[in-house]
């Protein structure tokens, strides 16, 4: 016979000990653990900035349709101010300036780029249909 | 809503500081949990950092609302290690030492702030399978048979696992008693 049950004394202990013992393992559980060392952050952290994802792109004006299309908008800015200026020149005498904004004709270049690939691919899709 | 979802999202939207705050946040807790489980520091913060891993990709496809970014990193974290202890040698269960019985009292008696550290270091002392039984009982609230499958026995074995856990926990603090 186990000396727990035969000793009702020690049987008490032992249910205070394990009492004892599930409360000091609850209190370890729930005490806040140490920071991290300096160096697992740093890894951590490293891999946090590699695996980030890019961020949400740039939402894109529809291709058809809307009342507001920036990106068209930004393809004819550059000619029609090229044309007003040099309208304004032969009356006036003056010299049209340079107005294409760096930022803007990158646009229009990537919007026309972009235009070309989507003729590109349907032109292939078409010749390739028999 | 649980806060680390928000982070969780503020991170997969680009935001630089939300991994900072979530790792200052969940890191410390995973890395206790890995120890305790592995009682080896490098294999700890090798897991940890893997969890953590898994919580970045795992972020622009997080569902708020079903689980909790807590819960499910540690479970995560505690599978880690379930995987390292299950490649690492193993005697029987049957061949481990079993513990001779404690002396009743022994850890009631000790100071309260001897007693986490005491019972920390015992822990790490105990036999891979009885600390990894102990951990996912009494830090991840496991049930038996969910510990069980964890580990790959029955739940007889998990039972005894357990037990021979806690013997060993009583014996390792019962010097302790003495000192006080």
């Amino acid at each position: 016979m186990d000396r727990d049950q035969a000793n009702p004394d020690h049987r008490r202990d032992a249910q205070v000990e394990a009492a004892a013992l599930d409360a000091a393992l609850a209190a370890l559980a729930a005490a806040p653990p140490p920071p991290l060392p300096a160096a697992l952050e740093a890894r951590i952290l490293a891999d946090a900035r590699a695996m980030r994802p890019p961020t949400a792109a740039r939402p894109r004006p529809a291709r058809r349709g809307g009342a507001f299309r920036p990106a068209m908008a930004r393809r004819f800015a550059a000619p029609a101010a090229l044309a007003a200026s040099a309208l304004l020149g032969f009356g006036l005498g003056v010299a049209p300036p340079a107005v294409v904004d760096p930022a803007a004709a990158a646009f229009a270049e990537a919007d026309l780029l972009a235009e070309e690939d989507a003729f590109a691919t349907l032109l292939a899709l078409v010749q390739e249909t028999p | 809503m649980d806060p680390d979802a928000g982070l969780l999202a503020a991170y997969a939207a680009g935001d630089p500081l939300a991994a900072r705050t979530l790792t200052a946040r969940l890191g410390p807790r995973v890395l206790a949990l890995a120890r305790r489980m592995l009682a080896d520091e490098a294999e700890a913060e090798d897991v940890t950092q893997e969890a953590m891993m898994r919580l970045w990709k795992i972020a622009p496809d997080w569902r708020t609302g079903e689980a909790k970014v807590s819960t499910w990193l540690h479970r995560v974290a505690a599978n880690l290690c379930l995987d390292r202890l299950r490649r690492r040698p193993t005697l029987p269960l049957d061949a481990a030492p079993e513990a001779p019985d404690p002396t009743p009292g022994a850890f009631e008696t000790l100071a309260e702030a001897d007693r986490a550290a005491a019972l920390s270091a015992a822990l790490d002392a105990l036999p891979d399978r009885q600390r990894a039984a102990i951990a996912l009982r009494h830090f991840e609230g496991l049930a038996n048979p969910a510990i069980a499958e964890a580990l790959g026995v029955s739940v007889e074995a998990v039972e005894s696992l357990l037990a021979r856990g806690r013997r060993a926990l009583a014996v390792a603090l019962a010097p302790h008693r003495a000192e006080t």
